[in-house]
């Protein structure tokens, strides 16, 4: 990110690639709409690039977009009006098929539908985890929050979860 | 719902849960290649735009130039003459632009860029009062035109026939934006193109309604609508496209216009 704030533009393309598909993912999970999520995903990107010069590197650069991705999505809340709805357009073509309602694939689609019904601070920990392997501590940096808080999410997320896919 | 589950929760920060092997399973979404596009376009024109080393440098000198000539020359003109307050104000003010020129010079790119941004933010804040000039201003360049004249009906050919008649009700801002909208997704056999990228109607009716929702307060009118969501790509900055069934190419920002005048003299 030092080497794009200092003027070249192929590091900027090299940390983009790896990062642009969990971002997009995260954002996805966030919103259940991929045309939100795309919108999202060019704003976090655009405030990244005006805020390169403050990046600074003693946190990884993963941790400091998904912070930056976390506000944008957090503004998007604050936008939108309460709702319960469950997202329509998660997994529905999949698990609408009872031919493939069996099987690990059908029970992971099941786990992204009941990820989209968590809390969105509980969804976005396990998100966090899984998309960029965060710590806890980088987590509850990004969420603003103890690292305890961030504990406790994850802990009541995975109960959920565990409801949809069982036990290991 | 089943308890936590401290056990639980220490075996999925191993990394190897059941959970995780699943989500990995069904977590293979990319990012769609337009947004590609856009993205890295938007990064190469930043820094083209504000090239860092020399112009780093650049900004705070023209900024203490400022300051420096525009106190130098306020204080003579203060000393020169004894002038009642508002006027001593007055020319102080006057004088602050004429203190930043030599500064500004110095840096073609940053003035260049200063100036663009300056016209934009200009632009946006006049946008209410130019709506409503241009609100008063076109009605009365179409009643001027021919009334079958190709330029005034070749666009509104392209829409489907289902497309109701003119209201004769007074319609408000964000009716109008809903007709706008709804022309848009009814443009059979056009292609919206935005950041190089091909859509149709349906789809860039959609883009557009999420455009508005995200703009929120910022769009009052449809004018506003025109220029802040329906125009120009808000990361690129490109001109949103319209080619239509024929092979013509116009701006969306054109067509929607001449839709928008269509729409209030109708009315």
């Amino acid at each position: 990110m030092q080497a794009y704030a200092g003027g070249e533009a192929a590091a900027f393309e090299a940390l983009y690639r790896r990062h642009k598909d969990a971002l997009y993912r995260y954002l996805l999970r966030g919103t259940s709409s991929p045309d939100l999520a795309a919108e999202l995903f060019q704003d976090v990107w655009k405030n990244l690039i005006q805020a390169r010069l403050r990046y600074r590197p003693e946190a990884p650069f993963g941790a400091w977009l998904f912070k930056l991705a976390h506000n944008r999505l957090i503004d998007h809340y604050r936008m939108q009006r309460p709702t319960t709805e469950v997202p329509e357009d998660l997994a529905a073509p999949e698990s609408d098929r009872p031919d493939e309602a069996a099987g690990r694939r059908a029970e992971a689609l099941r786990l992204l539908r009941a990820l989209a019904l968590l809390p969105p601070e509980q969804r976005e920990v396990i998100v966090l985890r899984e998309e960029q392997d965060l710590t806890l501590e980088q987590i509850a940096e990004i969420q603003g929050v103890g690292r305890e808080t961030v504990k406790s999410r994850l802990r009541y997320a995975l109960a959920r979860l565990r409801e949809v896919i069982g036990h290991d | 719902m089943t308890e936590p589950d401290d056990r639980e929760l220490e075996q999925y920060l191993k990394g190897d849960s059941r959970l995780s092997r699943r989500y990995r399973e069904v977590s293979g979404e990319s990012a769609p290649p337009e947004l590609d596009e856009a993205v890295l376009a938007r990064a190469r024109a930043e820094l083209r735009r504000r090239p860092q080393g020399v112009n780093r440098w650049l900004t705070p000198v023209a900024l203490a130039a400022s300051v420096v000539l525009g106190v130098n020359l306020g204080w003579n003109v203060y000393k020169a003459e004894p002038q009642p307050r508002e006027a001593r104000q007055a020319l102080e003010e006057a004088a602050a632009p004429r203190a930043e020129a030599p500064a500004s010079r110095d840096s073609g790119a940053l003035a260049a860029r200063e100036d663009d941004l300056a016209r934009r933010n200009a632009e946006y804040a006049e946008s209410l009062g130019k709506a409503k000039a241009e609100r008063a201003r076109v009605p009365e360049q179409e009643q001027k035109e021919e009334p079958g004249s190709a330029a005034a009906s070749s666009d509104r050919a392209a829409v489907a026939p289902a497309s109701a008649p003119a209201p004769k009700a007074i319609l408000g801002e964000p009716e109008k934006i809903d007709r706008l909208i709804a022309f848009v997704g009814r443009l059979q056999g056009a292609m919206f193109i935005r950041n190089g990228a091909e859509h149709g109607p349906a789809e860039a009716a959609k883009h557009l309604q999420l455009k508005r929702d995200k703009a929120g307060d910022r769009v009052r009118s449809a004018e506003d609508f025109i220029r802040l969501c329906a125009s120009h790509s808000y990361l690129s900055g490109e001109a949103y496209l319209i080619r239509f069934a024929d092979g013509r190419t116009r701006t969306a920002e054109d067509v929607l216009r001449e839709e928008l005048a269509r729409i209030e003299s109708a009315q």
